[in-house]
């Protein structure tokens, strides 16, 4: 057995979180036929919509590199208890008093199961409790761009490996945060065969797909992205996107030279793709939205 | 004619890009052999319909046959359950007329 350390921090849903996870996911690449222990020590919290990320990358590790991992329950219970209660890992137990309000269920999808992603998504995620009472007419805009969201894994991402997502409510920074990841070939791949003039790195790809553009030939498309990101903007939450070597963050698109247009470099890359949706419960609850 | 798009789709849910290439292909295919006859088609039982899915399916046919064509010829029915279907109906019309926003249109007007 392998231990390996999940990460040196806190691991939020921000880009120092996402490096560690990718740091964990590539030291873990080294192995093959192990047991890896992902050790807890250094971390003290774990963001519980992460395990949508996390999940994708031990799916990921298990086919290529036949890992299997273990865990400290007692470290979990100490540090992250948040993996109990979403159930990311499951237990046979006590389990309603592990399951927490606050948790949106952690759960995989195969890229055809679209009747049960809309299902979840309708019945699980916009009716949480955390979850501010949307309008009828936002509930089915929401659900059209998180369904064109997943129609881009189904259609674009080139693989038949699950989708994983997840979330989290936030109580005391009134914010709900959802992650949706997938083990695709990510943003880069597609766009840059689209647009091969204009594309050469995968945060030009970000910016390219959060501008309504789409690589489809025959028919308008590519609003998801879009939308999303100007209703989260406009009430105050936020988009984030991860793919290859670049992350995106709607928050820090004005920052300057230090995030070029939002984009930051991840030092390792994720093939595939994340995207988290920062609802922002506050703003969404004043009923302008 | 009727075509039932809940039975081309095998799912209540017409959201997505394909969804609506698959329903495109079939009302083509008929109302190409049919000599112009009436085409309704039957959005019974379908719970969600996206304007993506109106994109591809729907706004196809008037970049095929163009608008006189569709409004004559092919008509959305029984769509009263689905939210909002008149409304995104008349975005994916806006869509085709102002087509040369989108690139899709102009590079199949170029192909």
């Amino acid at each position: 057995m392998v231990s390996i350390h999940l990460g040196e921090d806190s691991i939020l849903t921000d880009f120092s979180g996402f490096r560690q996870l990718l740091k964990f996911y590539e030291t873990c690449r080294n192995y093959n036929n192990a047991v890896v222990e992902i050790n807890l020590d250094n971390v003290g919290w774990v963001d519980g919509n992460l395990c949508a990320f996390l999940g994708a990358i031990l799916y990921r590790l298990n086919k290529e590199n036949q890992l299997s991992f273990s865990i400290n329950a007692e470290q979990v219970s100490k540090k992250c208890g948040i993996l109990f209660h979403n159930n990311f890992i499951p237990l046979d137990q006590n389990l309603r008093q592990y399951q927490k309000k606050s948790c949106i269920p952690y759960k995989g999808f195969l890229p055809k199961q679209k009747d049960e992603f809309i299902d979840y998504l309708e019945n699980e995620l916009l009716v949480h409790s955390a979850m501010p009472r949307f309008t009828e007419a936002t509930k089915e805009k929401l659900i059209d761009d998180l369904t064109e969201v997943y129609a881009n894994i189904d259609k674009h991402a080139e693989t038949d490996d699950p989708f994983f997502v997840c979330g989290q409510h936030y109580v005391r920074q009134e914010k709900i945060h959802f992650t949706i990841c997938d083990l695709g070939v990510g943003f880069y791949k597609k766009i840059k065969e689209s647009q091969p003039d204009k594309i050469s790195t995968s945060g030009d790809s970000i910016l390219w797909a959060i501008e309504g553009n789409s690589t489809k030939p025959d028919a308008p498309g590519g609003s998801g992205l879009k939308n999303l990101h100007k209703y989260l903007d406009e009430s105050n939450g936020g988009l984030q996107i991860y793919t290859g070597d670049a992350g995106w963050c709607s928050k820090t698109m004005n920052a300057g030279s230090i995030y070029p247009n939002g984009v930051t470099n991840l030092r390792n890359a994720y093939i595939g793709s994340i995207i988290n949706l920062e609802f922002n419960k506050k703003t969404l609850i004043s009923g302008k939205f | 004619m009727k075509i039932s798009v809940v039975d081309i789709l095998n799912s209540s849910n017409a959201s997505l890009h394909d969804d609506g290439i698959k329903v495109y292909n079939e009302i083509k295919k008929n109302f190409e052999s049919s000599q112009k006859e009436e085409v309704e088609v039957d959005f019974s039982d379908i719970k969600r319909c996206s304007t993506l899915f109106l994109n591809a399916s729907f706004g196809k046919l008037l970049a095929d046959f163009g608008e006189e064509e569709v409004k004559k010829y092919i008509h959305p029915v029984s769509y009263a359950q689905i939210l909002n279907f008149m409304h995104k109906y008349s975005d994916m019309w806006d869509n085709f007329i102002n087509k040369e926003n989108y690139q899709a249109y102009r590079e199949e007007a170029l192909a």
